[in-house]
């Protein structure tokens, strides 16, 4: 299989991975707001994790961007590399026609015209790798939001011994919230070793 | 893939074809080039296999930028799957063809030719100080199809209807006109839908004056026998699949 074709099947799975971290982060906001609700129920008592429930309502909203933002980039990697894999096509056959001609000034056309095929092909291949990188930044984005977010999960479990009788209700929304940026760290995970890994 | 002038006069006509490296299993197509001037139209430019050779054998003829304008009759994948690669090779080319298929056809790939869209009524196409007229032949096979028309060589390039589905290196022209109908009945009464429609362009064709009627695929007709296949195919019953389903 071809570098063009398999690219096209790695930003596809990507995609798809994050057609997954978009429900789940979905699920993360859905749970932050359930959250929200408690605390003001709490009151006072609670006070500290108002701060906390909106900063995961936030975190939901912008993974779902970032999502969005991913997906943008992982379509135009899939077009660009099927621009690359008719380039390389076109070339193949410009080569295969080449040996059908004898004419010196026949030659010397389609040696042009295969300059000019080639050098379209290195434009589209750097703009591909440029892409690329953009997605792999952003996928990395992803993974670090989700490792600040366990960290402040630690700290909600902390407040919410402060909350009396909403304490194993807020404790078990921490934990809802810890397995939901955990998910979406292993799809961004799985995102970026499908990118960087050699055979499909 | 071999190349041959069948015409030459204030311009040119090209055939492309009996191509003996073709992949197995892929019909044989003709192509055909018209040179007008210093401008140059492919007739149904073929398929995506067939593009090596054909790009070989143009540039034997003209260079790339004369090539100013393709032609698809309709929207097999034989007569213009290749348009993505020409795409790239000739980007500032027109191609005409029905405006039936435009969204179709843009499924081939196509980010730089320019698609002229031929009415149903059909039309004209400049190459050069050269007129071709663009024929109706609706349902013959497909929905949207036209033929071409040059009446300075009196040639009628027909797409599918006189073509003959023949393997390796069979002879250019029809020799007897009998015989060749064997090789054409069938394709003709199983790809070609509707009487009506058969009856409309025989009527329309009977008008013109043709010396060579080209098919897109199998051999080419000349003189009286353009008049024999015309009786032919007028009392041939096409559509018989319906019948047989």
């Amino acid at each position: 299989m071809s570098n063009s074709a398999s690219l096209s099947i790695k930003t596809a799975s990507v995609a798809a991975e994050l057609d997954k971290a978009e429900s789940i982060a979905r699920e993360l906001s859905l749970a932050a707001k359930n959250a929200r609700f408690v605390v003001f129920r709490a009151g006072s008592q609670a006070a500290g994790l108002t701060v906390i429930t909106s900063y995961f309502a936030e975190l939901a909203e912008n993974t779902i961007q970032l999502v969005h933002t991913i997906n943008d980039i992982s379509m135009r990697v899939a077009n660009d590399s099927v621009r690359e894999w008719k380039a390389h096509l076109l070339i193949d056959r410009l080569k295969t026609a080449r040996a059908d001609l004898f004419e010196p000034q026949h030659q010397q056309t389609m040696k042009l015209i295969i300059q000019d095929a080639t050098q379209k092909l290195h434009g589209i291949s750097d703009t591909l790798k440029r892409e690329l990188n953009k997605l792999d930044a952003q996928l990395e984005e992803i993974q670090t939001l989700m490792r600040a977010a366990s960290v402040i999960v630690v700290t909600s479990r902390l407040e919410s011994n402060r909350t009396g009788e909403f304490e194993q209700n807020l404790r078990e929304m921490a934990d809802n919230i810890q397995r939901l940026t955990n998910q979406i760290k292993d799809r961004a995970t799985e995102s970026r070793r499908i990118l960087t890994r050699d055979t499909l | 893939m071999k190349s041959r002038k069948i015409y030459q006069g204030t311009h040119e006509w090209i055939l492309f074809g009996r191509d003996p490296n073709k992949p197995d299993k892929i019909i044989d197509t003709n192509q055909y080039m018209i040179v007008s001037d210093d401008q140059a139209l492919i007739l149904d430019p073929g398929g995506i296999e067939l593009f090596s050779s054909m790009f070989a054998n143009i540039l034997k003829h003209v260079k790339p930028e004369q090539v100013t304008s393709l032609f698809a009759s309709h929207q097999d994948p034989d007569i213009i799957s290749s348009l993505g690669l020409w795409d790239q090779v000739l980007p500032h080319a027109k191609l005409y063809s029905p405006w039936l298929w435009e969204g179709f056809i843009r499924h081939f790939g196509m980010e730089n030719i320019e698609y002229v869209p031929i009415k149903d009524e059909g039309g004209t196409l400049k190459l050069g100080s050269l007129e071709l007229q663009l024929i109706p032949a609706h349902y013959l096979h497909s929905s949207g199809n036209f033929h071409v028309y040059d009446p300075v060589a009196k040639i009628l390039f027909s797409g599918d209807i006189g073509a003959a589905l023949e393997d390796g290196d069979f002879p250019l022209f029809v020799e007897d006109f009998e015989q060749h109908a064997d090789k054409m009945r069938y394709f003709h009464q199983r790809w070609m839908p509707s009487n009506t429609a058969k009856q409309n362009w025989i009527n329309r064709v009977r008008r013109l004056d043709i010396d060579y009627m080209c098919p897109q695929h199998g051999r080419i007709f000349k003189g009286e026998q353009i008049t024999e296949f015309l009786d032919w195919f007028e009392h041939l019953e096409v559509g018989i699949a319906v019948n047989q389903s």
